[in-house]
This record gives C-alpha cells, sequence and structure tokens, in this order.
C-alpha cells in the first residue's frame, strides 16, 4: 500500500465532507440571507450622498461583520463538528493520513461553500451601491480574507465545545460586532478589526474611532489566524476521543 | 508495512481499563490474540465497543496498554493501516453513494488500486448492484455490509467489527460468517463481538467474555458452554397444585430447591433434561394441571453471572 501524501488525503478528505456539509435546505436558507445585503446595499446606494463612505460602513458592519462570520459559522463548525457528534470522524480519523490533512480538508471544505455564500451577496451589494471599482475590488479582498479567517476560528469551534453555533454566534455577535467595533484594543484581537482595516485602507475611507493597522500588516494577521487556528484544531483532533 | 516480529501478538492488551467519570466501562483486561477468529460475547453495555475503540485507538486507556502488532494505533498512523473497523453506531456519510463511501476508505488507504478494491470489497458484501445508491437510503442491514465493505477494502491484518451481523437477514449472516472464517483462515486477526450467545457459537471457537468492563472467561467456546451448563438453571412453574408438584419433584431428586410465592412454584435444579422430561408426567400423576413453564434464567444476563461467578 502507497502513502498517501498530506495533500492528496487534504483532497480526499474535502471531497468527502464538502458533500456533506451542502444540504439543500442549507444552501435555500442561506442564499434567503444573501437578498438582504443585496437589498439593503441598493436601498443604501439609492439614499447616501457620499456612497463610498456609506458603502465601506456598510460592508464593514453588515458583511464582515455579521454575514460572513454566521455563514462561516454554520459551514465551519459542521465541518468535524458534525462528524464529531454523529460519529463519522472515525472514518476520516482512524485512516492512515496525517491529522493536518483532516483539518486541512475540513477548512478548504468549509472556505469552498462559504465564499461563493458569502462573495457573491456582498460584491453584488458594494456594485449597487455605485461607490465605484475601488469599493468592489476591496469588498472582493476582504470578504476572501475574512472567511478565511472566520472558517478557521469556527473550525476549531466545533472541535472544541458541544453547541459550536450558540457560543458562534455569541462571539460574532458580542465580540466581534459590539466590542471590536468600539473598543481598538478589543478590534486586535478579532476578524473584523483587520478585515476592516483592509477595506478602510483600500477605499482610503477613515473612520476615525477604528482600529487602523496597515493593509499589510491587517493581512498577514488573518494569513496568521488561518493557520494558528487550523494548528490548533490538528493538536485538537490529535487529543480528541473519537466517539 | 513491514510484518510485525514473531514474538509480537497481533493484539496485546494489559491490565487495560477506561473510566468516564465515575463509570468504570473496562475494568484491568488483559489478553493476547493471533490470527484466527475470536468472539467477543458481553450483554449491552459490557464494555465491548469502549475496548474496540482503545484498540483503534479512538480512545485512550486510562491505565493499562492497548496494542495493535505491538504498536498504539492511537499514535502510530502506519498501524492504523493495518486495522479495518466496522463500528457499532450506524452513522455513516450519507450523502456519498455506496461506492464512494468504501472507495474513500480506499484512497484514504493508500491501497494500490482503489477502484478494483472497491468493487471486489462490495461483492464481497453483496452490495455490487446497490453501488451507485446514497448509503443514506439504506436499510439497516445494507448499512451495515457497506460498513463492512469500507472495513475490509485495505485487506487489514486487523479486522475489528462490532457486532456486525446485527441487522442482516439469517442469509446475509451465514454468507458474512462464511466470510469471517476465510480471513481468519488468511492469517488475519478478526475480532467480533455480539451479544447473542448463538451468534458466537457459529463466530468462532475461541470466545472472550465480558461483563460489566471486567473479561469474564476466555477459551474454547465449549468450555464455557460446558461451565454454564453445570450451573444450577432456576425454573418457575405456574400450577394450581404448587406444594404437590414442588414435593414430589424434591422427592424425585430431580429439583434441588424450591420456594412458593403468591402460589407460584421456583425451583433450582441441576438436571434440566430430567427436569422436562418428568413435570409433566409427575403433574399427571398428582392430578395438577400446569398452565406455565418459565426458565428464569435463560437470558444472556444469567449466563454471564454464571461465568462470572465460574471464573
Amino acid at each position: 500500500m502507497a502513502k498517501i501524501s498530506t495533500l492528496r488525503a487534504t483532497t480526499l478528505t474535502h471531497k468527502v465532507l464538502l458533500k456533506q456539509l451542502i444540504s439543500k435546505g442549507r444552501l435555500i436558507g442561506i442564499s434567503i440571507l444573501g437578498l438582504l445585503p443585496i437589498l439593503l446595499g441598493w436601498i443604501i446606494g439609492r439614499q447616501s450622498e457620499d456612497p463610498l463612505e456609506a458603502g465601506v460602513g456598510f460592508v464593514s458592519y453588515m458583511g464582515l461583520s455579521i454575514l460572513i462570520p454566521v455563514i462561516a459559522l454554520i459551514f465551519a463548525s459542521a465541518s468535524l463538528g458534525d462528524t464529531r457528534e454523529d460519529g463519522t470522524l472515525m472514518y476520516l480519523w482512524l485512516r492512515p493520513i496525517s491529522r493536518w490533512s483532516v483539518t486541512g480538508g475540513a477548512w478548504t471544505a468549509s472556505v469552498t461553500i462559504t465564499l461563493p455564500l458569502t462573495v457573491i451577496p456582498m460584491v453584488i451589494a458594494a456594485i449597487l451601491l455605485d461607490a465605484g471599482n475601488a469599493l468592489i475590488s476591496a469588498t472582493i479582498l476582504t470578504s476572501i480574507l475574512a472567511v478565511c479567517a472566520y472558517c478557521g476560528i469556527f473550525l476549531l469551534l466545533g472541535l472544541m465545545v458541544k453547541n459550536p453555533v450558540l457560543w458562534g454566534l455569541a462571539y460574532i455577535f458580542v465580540w466581534e460586532a459590539t466590542i471590536a467595533s468600539f473598543a481598538k484594543p478589543a478590534a486586535s484581537l478579532a476578524v473584523s478589526g483587520y478585515s476592516r482595516a483592509i477595506i478602510t485602507g483600500r477605499t482610503g475611507v477613515e473612520f476615525d474611532y477604528l482600529f487602523s493597522p496597515s493593509q499589510g500588516t491587517s493581512i498577514f494577521m488573518l494569513v496568521i489566524i488561518v493557520v494558528a487556528a487550523i494548528g490548533l484544531s490538528t493538536v485538537r483532533l490529535n487529543r480528541v476521543e473519537v466517539p | 508495512m513491514s510484518p510485525q516480529p514473531p514474538s509480537v501478538h497481533m493484539i496485546e492488551v494489559s491490565n487495560a481499563s477506561k473510566t468516564f467519570g465515575n463509570v468504570v466501562a473496562v475494568s484491568d483486561v488483559t489478553f493476547q490474540l493471533n490470527a484466527g477468529v475470536t468472539a467477543l460475547l458481553g450483554p449491552n453495555g459490557a464494555g465491548k465497543s469502549t475496548l474496540f475503540r482503545m484498540l483503534c485507538g479512538l480512545t485512550t486507556p486510562t491505565t493499562g496498554t492497548v496494542k495493535v502488532l505491538g504498536r498504539d494505533a492511537r499514535n502510530d498512523t502506519p498501524v492504523r493501516g493495518e486495522i479495518g473497523l466496522s463500528p457499532q453506531q450506524d452513522a455513516l456519510f450519507d450523502r456519498l453513494t455506496a461506492y464512494e463511501f468504501v472507495e474513500i476508505a480506499a484512497k484514504t488507504h493508500g491501497v494500490d488500486n482503489p477502484k478494483e478494491a472497491t468493487n471486489h470489497a462490495l461483492e464481497l458484501v453483496d452490495l455490487d448492484t446497490v453501488t451507485e445508491k446514497s448509503v443514506g437510503a439504506f436499510s439497516k442491514g445494507m448499512r451495515q455490509r457497506v460498513k463492512l465493505a469500507a472495513a475490509l477494502v485495505n485487506d487489514p491484518l486487523i479486522l475489528i467489527l462490532d457486532e456486525p451481523l446485527s441487522g442482516l437477514d439469517p442469509v446475509q449472516r451465514n454468507r458474512m460468517i462464511e466470510l469471517f472464517h476465510n480471513l481468519g483462515g488468511q492469517g488475519k486477526c478478526v475480532l467480533i463481538s455480539s451479544h447473542i450467545l448463538d451468534e458466537v457459537a457459529r463466530i468462532g471457537s475461541h470466545v472472550l467474555v465480558i461483563a460489566q468492563g471486567r473479561l469474564a472467561a476466555s477459551g474454547d467456546y465449549r468450555d464455557l458452554r460446558t461451565l454454564m451448563e453445570d450451573q444450577p438453571h432456576v425454573i418457575q412453574v405456574n400450577t394450581n397444585g404448587p406444594r404437590e408438584l414442588g414435593a414430589a419433584l424434591l422427592k424425585e431428586e430431580i429439583i434441588d430447591g424450591v420456594t412458593i410465592e403468591d402460589g407460584k412454584l421456583t425451583m433450582t435444579t441441576s438436571k434440566v433434561e430430567a427436569f422436562g422430561r418428568s413435570i409433566a408426567p409427575i403433574a399427571k400423576e398428582l392430578d395438577v394441571s400446569l398452565t406455565e413453564v418459565i426458565p428464569m434464567d435463560d437470558d444472556l444476563e444469567s449466563v454471564f453471572r454464571y461465568l462470572i461467578e465460574g471464573s
């Protein structure tokens, strides 16, 4: 029997978990949720005197602090959390493949499904805001980075706690959307703090009260969050008692 | 993977215990297994699945050691490639087809020709005609067999099968038992759990009996059966003449003891066959009617109790 490379094992895990994550009900529900930013974007675009500033504010709060983390939570926490709950984790855990490939496959599966469900409505909203190409390109970049980071965090959460969706919602609405929006030190420990810094940096819109690291630092920190979250998930997976 | 040195047992469990809080699931279990089929017999909740999970590395023993091919499956990635597990729980990746489910197992095991191995494994369990059906739509028996196919697809040296016959019809049971014997004959270590006594007799002559987390007995099934038959049996008889009938059976030395409670006659006997032959003629002779004869200890729990007391 051949030794399986980590990349090959990651691809296989990704395939299995992606199929498990995609259900009609989830897709329909989340697509409907995705209509909300599109509608709001259109309304704000019609009413705002400064569409760029309004647009950046809208993408920052509606997209980066609520829509993206909520959808990432649903899929990333389920990717391994559900398998642990229902007992199917053993079919991946017991194979002669590295733990990295299991967590890596789970992360890529949740990113694969979360990206189109969040980035597309956010980009449509940015177009409808009618604030120019800078907002559209900044929305694409920050949404992708935020999806990657949130998927990492919620992948770990799914392996750590029993009701990850409840814990995750508390984290999103209390920490990311509220505390990190108004307290600069808290923003330095939040995905939304860095993703907002990227979108404001790229569009040139300034919000005085926001945490404002450079774009480079923000991108680096989001990458670090992804790597750390997958690493910790791997450690957790190695120690977990598999049902 | 290189074959294990001859001195290493294929499965070696040494003083292994597992506790969950105050609950002792497995207590100080020691045994070694090599090639062949072994049945692990025990009532529900006896600790069979926990023992299997420890063997596979899915959970760690609280004390003691559990080795498969001389290694710890929890920390040794290559040895996991030599284990095929069919778990008791019903969970499967329900959105995959039977073919995909088994093929993923083949591929993640690094099987050289996964397509061929998948088809062969599905054929072994008679699922080759429903390969494109989603496992979520499978009956319990089919789910059981697809788990078996996934456990067999990498041709492992160690097969750990937790209640693999539950949900199967008699024809499939016979086919699977034959398959297990073939695998044991090929030099594989096949460990199969069951809580059904008669099933165990057909699975393998070598039996491990586990009860309340302890290894109650191990050895040849026939020896255990004899040990069980040596124990006195408890039988309850519903009759309109309990005193007369009890006295007559005692006088004939067919029973060892008798109690009468609420008009019900409960007897202990070491001579079950003689009891069965005599009770009707004696009742007829006494002109008492028998409405019910109930063996009180024919259940598996009683058998285990006997084994624990007898071992």
